[in-house]
């Protein structure tokens, strides 16, 4: 009987995915991080993840007492100002950055982006067009011992002034991957449900099956 | 001495009005924004245009670093360029944005592509002939149309052109990416007093074809806005109506085509336009929608494009049909001043009552959706048994709505023009 109750409910839901219209992707940017409690004075990573932004601008604010360390990203695609750091976008998914916590205390991470590849007759355009990424509080923890979690090493950005172009060059993008096709993991999680029913079926030994 | 010196005066103010007559209101600049000036822009120049304008220390506008992200992104970081129908190469340094027309026609192959929100003015008839409506009273007509195209910015869209005069300095203060115009003769005026690209898009509206056909003017504007794939849409959409209607009449035998008279300009001044010679005798040789609908045009045979003829040459033709165009409800029984002529009872068509009114094929040039529309309908009265299942209405809307983005609109124009509902209703 319970296995009955699970092969339906495993149907139903497949049943559910396949109606439920395919929502199309939205350029989005969102912030998450290692940790929200970091300890006095360690380093902990904050990741941004990028949705079908192509080419684009992030800038971060870190709040007071926090302090930029280093990045995975690309260091001539960064730029630092104040408690500001600027990340430039081409066709990157994901940006992790390293800060450094205070000794104590609290402060909200906030940050905009903006998607460049907008056409519009707007003559002229302006932060209007800045979208924010939700604000987050990262709140230090009262002094205790910490084990230490290896991170790896990153890179330090250079002023972008400075840059010098030493990545190769690289192709022109393609904004559309094939790969990014909205509602392929809807289609591969419809298409494990139904491998699960079936071998829920199959193990119940086939009740619909007819013994010859 | 006085003399002398104001002589010296008048020179130097003429010597300095001369370069402000030559040079364009706004030149248009031959440079990839943010590009270092080679033309080529690179990653890096890009990303240096990027950080500095997220940390509000940049030099370059949101819409400069925009630009040259869509030039990277989708030209390889180099300047665009096409040829148009004209055969002219056109150079783009940035993405288009905002598009004036010079016609009503280019302006519809711009909505038709997907491009209606870039369209920032055009000529003064796009207002009454893309949404068919009463010329600058819009009283009558396609209101709905008229009032949601183009975000319902229609009503208000400047006219930067009338059918003689073309005003340089307005399109100039729109700032325009690019102007489209079907006709090369001012397409240098363009680009010297406004300072932007032009496109040449020429095309017929009823020629149903590459080569002087609207699909060489939607393939034009579509690769100007980097629609192509939009355009390529359409053009399979249109070339899918003729061939419907086409796969029926070429199985035809030529008996079985009725000869036909065609009037583009209707008939309402007693015969002939001395004007502009636009009345009962002036016809199309070429006016492929007939040829397609399966008739036989009686002036095929004849040189040229738009012709006069006698009333003489038509009673001689005797076509078995008649079509006289209308595009004006008050026009309608302009048919009868055909049916009841004394001199003309010995044609065919009057004698069997095969004379009617047709959609016009002009609007400030020739649109294909009417020229389109006008195909199926033609070919519904020639051939009323094969074509018996075809439900006009319906492909009428169709029509519409693919070049325009509004549906309903053939029955806001059956409706208004009266005739096309008396017929509809007849089926």
């Amino acid at each position: 009987m319970k296995m009955k109750v699970v092969a339906l409910l495993l149907v139903s839901a497949c049943l559910f995915l396949w109606a439920t219209p395919v929502m199309a992707e939205e350029i989005n940017v969102t912030r998450s991080f290692s940790t929200t409690s970091p300890s006095p004075n360690s380093e902990f990573n904050v990741m941004l993840t990028i949705s079908d932004l192509n080419i684009g601008g992030i800038v971060e604010t870190l709040p007071e007492g926090f302090s930029y360390v280093s990045t995975m990203h690309p260091s001539n695609q960064v730029s630092i100002s104040g408690q500001k750091i600027a990340f430039a976008v081409i066709n990157e998914t994901e940006i992790t950055y390293k800060v450094k916590a205070p000794s104590s205390g609290e402060g909200t991470f906030t940050g905009k982006w903006v998607d460049l590849l907008v056409l519009s007759p707007e003559l002229e355009e302006g932060k209007e067009r800045w979208e924010t990424i939700a604000d987050a509080m990262v709140v230090v923890k009262s002094a205790t011992p910490t084990v230490a979690t290896p991170t790896p090493t990153l890179a330090t950005p250079k002023p972008v002034a400075a840059t010098t172009p030493t990545t190769p060059p690289i192709p022109s993008p393609t904004p559309i991957s094939t790969s990014d096709v909205p509602g392929f993991d809807a289609i591969f999680a419809v298409a494990s449900l139904a491998i699960a029913c079936l071998v829920v079926c199959r193990k119940r030994g086939g009740g619909n099956t007819k013994d010859v | 001495m006085r003399r002398m010196l104001s002589l010296v005066l008048v020179i130097l103010l003429l010597s300095s009005a001369m370069p402000l007559a030559v040079t364009p209101a706004a030149a248009y600049e031959m440079k990839i924004p943010c590009d270092d000036g080679d033309n080529i822009l690179t990653k890096e120049e890009l990303v240096n245009a990027i950080l500095p304008y997220m940390l509000d220390e940049g030099e370059h506008s949101l819409d400069e670093i925009g630009d040259a992200a869509w030039v990277y992104a989708y030209w390889g970081g180099e300047p665009k360029k096409i040829v148009d129908t004209a055969g002219r190469e056109v150079t783009f340094c940035r993405p288009v944005e905002r598009v004036i027309t010079r016609e009503p026609d280019t302006a519809r192959s711009v909505i038709a592509v997907g491009a209606g929100d870039k369209l920032v003015a055009s000529e003064q008839a796009t207002k009454s002939c893309l949404c068919p409506t009463t010329f600058e009273t819009f009283g009558e007509g396609c209101l709905d149309c008229y009032y949601t195209i183009l975000d319902g910015r229609m009503p208000d869209l400047p006219e930067t052109s009338t059918r003689y005069d073309i005003y340089y300095e307005l399109m100039a203060s729109l700032r325009p990416d690019v102007i489209f115009t079907s006709s090369i003769t001012n397409a240098a005026d363009f680009e010297t007093k406004v300072g932007v690209p032009c496109v040449v898009a020429e095309g017929s509206g009823w020629v149903f074809d590459y080569k002087d056909g609207v699909y060489g003017q939607i393939e034009v504007v579509g690769k100007a806005l980097d629609k192509e794939d939009d355009a390529q849409e359409l053009i399979d959409f249109i070339e899918s109506k003729v061939n419907m209607v086409r796969s029926v009449t070429e199985t035809l035998n030529e008996s079985e085509k009725p000869t036909v008279y065609f009037a583009p300009r209707g008939a309402g001044k007693g015969f002939y336009d001395p004007k502009e010679g636009r009345d009962f005798t002036r016809t199309e040789p070429k006016y492929p929608p007939l040829d397609i609908a399966g008739g036989i045009n009686v002036a095929k045979d004849e040189p040229g494009a738009t012709i006069n003829v006698g009333i003489e040459q038509i009673i001689t033709w005797n076509p078995e049909y008649i079509f006289i165009s209308c595009s004006d409800p008050d026009a309608v029984d302009d048919i009868d001043n055909i049916r009841n002529a004394a001199f003309l009872q010995s044609i065919s068509a009057i004698q069997n009552d095969t004379v009617y009114n047709c959609f016009y094929p002009h609007c400030r040039g020739q649109p294909p959706d009417r020229n389109l529309f006008n195909m199926m309908y033609m070919a519904k009265l020639l051939h009323p048994d094969e074509f018996k299942d075809l439900d006009l209405e319906k492909e009428g809307n169709e029509i519409f709505e693919a070049f325009l983005g509004v549906d309903g609109v053939f029955t806001d124009y059956a409706d208004y023009l009266i005739w096309p509902r008396e017929y509809l209703d007849t089926q």
